[in-house]
């Protein structure tokens, strides 16, 4: 496993965003973590890059505790977020320049390729940019030093179907050998590029496995009140989420 | 990878750091173009302005580098970058020291050595100042940064910091009045600034580490917030500041000899007075020095304004000085107490014991007599008055020696002397006095005489003193410490004759002597049987 988090807790004041997560992300998996709004997914990956550190519980990235990741694990970790605040000041080709210099692996021919068919400005200021042209320059400077593992935080928030589309098939459909972990509420975009799926709910896990295991699980028994048998990622999602809430007010 | 970071922080803060280098060189500028005696009006008015600037211009860049990569943040970009925190906060304090240090370093030696000081003097001095600057503004101003995620919200602790402070300081006066602060404006109040700086620099360690380290941002703000408190409250006691500084000063042998004794009893004032109210502007101004005892007496001063109280003149008696030397006062502290041995009333120079005109005493005989006058409220007064009592009298010492005599031509107007530094000498506009001027390198004299000899007579000696013990700590913006000197040659009103008719002023002279301490002491004095009698 590229990602293994046992038990993960986290609690902001009296607010509990984790609720004893545990994840299995395989390495070269696709691995989709989905949740409504305030279900612990962003808490949950910056958990386990050591942004933030989680009350209880344990995880590790790329065999590494996660509370000891430094430099030389990160060196492996790409992370594109729509909250990554980049040096609003600085330009790109400036940024491209810093960026590049604290990574060994870093491949300038593929840096240029990106560059070039993301249309990214060399001369603009990052501030000035859009809010597409951000995730893009983020995700440019996510994959050049080859990482092992690229983590991508509601990536394709705020953007128009056409990025997505070319951020999808132009890239991420074609990164062979590297595991992805990406959260987003895009559930169509994710239904074509995720193996696995995990659904989180309220900082709680409600189901991960691959996306044939959530369709066996979305046609079970547990489901079966539904007036229809969910068949997309996006009713399976509507209805797991729905029937936890359910069970959430039952037991209050 | 340090030069990555220190190479990505110049390309954003170029031209705030360009702006902070040109605030010195204007500070520097009017520093030196100003002169002696603010020649240039407009030019010196833009002291203040710039000052504040100054400090504002350094704190901001330094806020500004921490956190182009903050630590108190989530969503930066160096979170997920492969860079160690190390390295990260030597980016940061080498940026600092590169865009504040270098240019300061630059522009204070140029200074010195445009003021006339030898290269080698200055260049230990500038290098002093820096590192003084480096300790006690950037490396707090840094661990304050790293505090917030951003500007607005360190704009709003800093807010809680001050009003916690504010707040601190009212209490700490309310609660102990002047004895919230027993060493302030006292020649040994420099250990206390010393000890908050060092607090202040290893609370600021603390926090840096806290917060690069371990990114324990609610531990960082919390200890924050202590060290404000700290600050006001954690106040070095008089005794241990006055046996620190003995220890500190080599035995004098010269004050061995020095004894003080009541010359007879105490006298009182037929007058009844009310006490003064503090002004609120010097207790401001002065607070925003750090004098947290300032604070305290303006508090206490404002509950006992127009109190009634009756002085007491207390007649000494000095003896065992030898000509040239000259004994400071730093503290006396009195007691009154009945013949049952109870305390009647306790005093100190520095709350209710008034200083009558100097607290310095310059014999010219083997034995010298000095009044000291104190102010007790009336109602101790009548406690005192209404039986026989005993005074003790607890007086702690320095005797300072002329370490130097210089002489200065009225005409002259300027001299240089490795004692003295650079001093000038102007006749004021309306003729009735003489202003000295110097600017030295490292600390201005403890103590500084003037006398004005005309072709066959002189003017009384002028003393100023300021005492202040501390080996040397710079001034934060000016590399060089100034001190002045009002010399009176002619009353308006007529009801003070000088000797030097002003007529002889183009022959005549100054002599100035420097003194520095030698020694410090305390000796003490009983008085048995008293009985206070008045004055008229």
């Amino acid at each position: 496993m590229i990602i293994e988090a046992s038990g993960l807790w986290k609690t902001y004041g009296g607010f509990d965003a984790l609720r004893g997560l545990d994840l299995s992300v395989p390495e070269g998996s696709v691995f989709a973590l989905l949740g409504a709004n305030g279900a612990g997914k962003t808490t949950a990956i910056r958990v386990l890059l050591n942004i933030i550190t989680a009350t209880r519980g344990t995880a590790t990235v790329l065999g590494v505790n996660s509370r000891a990741i430094g430099p030389a694990t990160l060196r492996q970790i790409g992370y594109v977020s729509e909250s990554q605040a980049l040096p609003a000041r600085l330009r790109v080709d400036d940024f491209f320049t810093y960026v590049r210099s604290l990574y060994p692996t870093w491949q300038r021919g593929l840096e240029r390729q990106l560059r070039r068919q993301l249309g990214l400005p060399a001369d603009r200021r990052i501030g000035a940019l859009s809010h597409g042209m951000r995730l893009k320059l983020a995700l440019a400077c996510a994959l050049p030093f080859r990482p092992r593992l690229l983590i991508l935080d509601e990536p394709f928030s705020g953007l128009d179907a056409l990025v997505r589309d070319e951020i999808i098939s132009g890239f991420i459909q074609q990164l062979d050998q590297l595991s992805i972990l990406i959260s987003s509420h895009e559930l169509d975009e994710l239904e074509r590029l995720a193996t696995h799926v995990a659904f989180l709910d309220a900082g709680r896990l409600l189901f991960q496995g691959t996306l044939a295991e959530l369709r066996q699980h979305a046609g079970s028994a547990a489901l079966s009140s539904s007036p229809t048998r969910p068949s997309s990622l996006r009713d399976i999602f509507i209805s797991m989420t729905r029937a936890a809430r359910e069970r959430a007010g039952e037991l209050r | 990878m340090i030069r990555q970071i220190l190479a990505k922080d110049w390309r954003l803060l170029w031209p705030m750091a360009l702006f902070v280098a040109l605030i010195q060189l204007c500070m520097v500028w009017v520093e030196y173009t100003s002169g002696f005696f603010g020649a240039v009006p407009a030019v010196a008015h833009m002291l203040r302005p710039l000052t504040i600037a100054w400090y504002a211009g350094i704190a901001l860049l330094a806020v500004a580098v921490v956190q182009q990569d903050a630590m108190a943040a989530v969503d930066q970009d160096w979170l997920i970058r492969p860079v160690k925190r190390s390295q990260l906060l030597l980016a940061k304090l080498l940026f600092v020291v590169l865009t504040v240090s270098v240019p300061m370093f630059v522009l204070d030696l140029a200074r010195a050595v445009a003021g006339g000081f030898p290269l080698t003097a200055s260049l230990a001095v500038v290098t002093y100042k820096e590192l003084y600057v480096i300790v006690c503004l950037i490396v707090p101003v840094i661990a304050l940064a790293s505090t917030a995620a951003r500007m607005s919200e360190l704009v709003a602790f800093g807010a809680a910091l001050v009003a916690t402070y504010a707040v601190s300081v009212g209490v700490a006066a309310a609660a102990f009045g002047a004895n919230s602060c027993p060493t302030c404006d006292s020649g040994v109040g420099w250990l206390q600034h010393l000890f908050g700086h060092l607090g202040v620099f290893v609370g600021a360690i603390a926090i840096i580490a806290l917060q690069y380290f371990r990114r324990a941002t609610n531990a960082a703000r919390a200890l924050l917030i202590l060290g404000v408190v700290a600050l006001v409250f954690v106040q070095l006691q008089w005794s241990a500041a006055w046996g620190i500084q003995c220890w500190l000063s080599p035995a004098s042998n010269e004050a061995q000899g020095v004894s003080i004794a009541l010359n007879s009893s105490p006298l009182v004032d037929p007058a009844i007075n009310s006490a003064a109210t503090p002004s609120v502007g010097g207790a401001a101004r002065t607070l925003m020095h750090g004098d947290v005892g300032v604070a305290g007496r303006y508090v206490q001063g404002r509950a006992q304004r127009g109190a009634v109280q009756r002085r007491i003149e207390l007649p000494l008696q000095i003896s065992g000085m030898l000509a040239g030397e000259l004994l400071y006062i730093d503290r006396a502290e009195v007691s009154w107490i009945d013949e049952q041995g109870r305390r009647l009333y306790r005093g100190t120079d520095s709350d209710v014991l008034a200083v009558d005109g100097s607290s310095s005493v310059a014999p010219s005989a083997s034995a010298q007599l000095s009044n000291e006058t104190i102010a007790v409220p009336a109602a101790t007064y009548s406690a005192i008055a209404s039986r026989a009592s005993s005074l003790q009298l607890q007086y702690f010492l320095t005797l300072m020696t002329a370490e130097g005599r210089y002489r200065l031509n009225v005409q002259e107007s300027e001299m240089r002397s490795a004692g003295l530094g650079h001093c000038a000498i102007q006749l004021s506009q309306d003729a009735t006095s003489i202003s000295l001027v110097c600017h030295t390198l490292g600390l201005a004299p403890t103590c500084l005489s003037a006398t004005l000899y005309g072709v066959s007579q002189h003017n009384p000696e002028i003393l100023r003193c300021d005492p202040d013990y501390r080996p040397y700590l710079p001034a934060m913006t000016d590399v060089l410490s100034g001190y002045a000197l009002e010399i009176p040659i002619r009353d308006r009103s007529g009801l003070v004759h000088y000797p030097v008719p002003p007529s002889e002023l183009a022959q005549s002279y100054v002599l100035l002597k420097v003194y520095q301490a030698r020694g410090h002491f305390t000796r003490s004095a009983v008085a048995s049987g008293l009985r206070l009698t008045n004055q008229g």
